[in-house]
């Protein structure tokens, strides 16, 4: 049961997260559909 | 927490952005993530992964597969169905195409070319050939190269009169007409013997032709292994590499094994030979 948990950890410093989810705030956001439109057209 | 899982971002802007951030330097040596048990990717650096997401994430990229990248197995789900079904399909072409080239390619085996004949005639009035032309072509480290369009062989060569030939060459680089030692030394071509005989000089023989050269006086190109060839080399098998000669193996394996397999009739059970 403890082998099907691991591969989720996550071990990374909390900063590092912080930073990883403060520059994704500030990107632009692309909606699902527009994502799924441009790869079809791709 | 905002429910930010469902928005996308371009992947390469963000990574750049991550990199451009000013606590990237801080965090770079940081641990991104840990091994996992049942996954072959090592222990990474924040910067690592960062490195690793570029390479391997797609145009765009939500906050589910960011993360994903930084658990223990390494990738989104869905990136390792990918990997795995390209896998599958280098491994189909592999096994489909010839083995003894595949082999040669895989193992670096030794294939012999000798004694096989160049692509030119000797003697281009007659066609002929003036002898076999013995190929060898060996690395320092004994293997052959198979690389395209790179010249496979060179011919035979006494490694004694090489050198020889090398120490003449150099100490008469520039021969002087008191130069006793280079006058006797000169060697005597061919075409002297098969064309008049050693009364008449060689530079009246008007013979011209591969067979008429001697070969004491031919000019051999010794190729050797270019840096980046030998690089590519010493180079360390890529997991995805070690996965595919891993199965083909695997494979090889299961089909030799239902080759070599014996049927064996059941003996005969006692309700058929016995009374009724």
């Amino acid at each position: 049961m403890e082998q099907e948990d691991d591969q989720d950890n996550i071990d990374f410093l909390p900063e590092a997260e912080k930073v990883l989810r403060d520059v994704f705030e500030s990107q632009p956001k692309h909606s699902e559909g527009i994502v799924s439109c441009e790869i079809l057209l791709i | 927490m905002k429910p930010i899982s469902k928005a996308y971002v371009d992947a390469l802007e963000f990574i750049d952005a991550v990199r451009k951030h000013p606590q990237f330097q801080n965090l770079r040596r940081t641990v991104g993530r840990r091994k996992a048990r049942k996954f072959e990717l090592e222990d990474e650096f924040f910067a690592e992964v960062i490195d690793r997401m570029e390479q391997e994430t797609e145009h765009y990229i939500d906050w589910d597969d960011i993360s994903e990248f930084f658990t223990r197995r390494g990738r989104p789900r869905t990136t390792i169905q990918q990997l795995q079904q390209s896998e599958k399909a280098m491994i189909d072409v592999a096994l489909s195409s010839d083995p003894e080239d595949k082999a040669a390619q895989t193992t670096g085996k030794t294939i012999n070319y000798n004694y096989q004949r160049d692509g030119y005639d000797s003697d281009p009035e007659f066609h002929t050939y003036s002898k076999e032309v013995e190929y060898e072509f060996k690395l320092p480290r004994g293997q052959v190269d198979l690389s395209p369009g790179k010249t496979r062989w060179k011919y035979d060569i006494d490694e004694e009169q090489l050198k020889h030939r090398t120490y003449t060459a150099e100490s008469s680089a520039e021969p002087t007409r008191h130069d006793r030692s280079y006058q006797i030394e000169r060697p005597e071509t061919v075409s002297h013997k098969l064309s008049r005989g050693r009364s008449v000089p060689h530079y009246l023989d008007k013979r011209f032709g591969a067979i008429y050269k001697d070969k004491n006086t031919l000019h051999y190109t010794l190729p050797e292994p270019f840096e980046f060839d030998s690089r590519d080399r010493s180079k360390k098998k890529s997991i995805r590499e070690r996965r595919i000669e891993e199965d083909i193996r695997a494979i090889r394996e299961e089909e030799e094994k239902m080759l070599k397999h014996t049927f064996r009739a059941k003996s005969v059970p006692a309700s058929t030979t016995g009374r009724l």
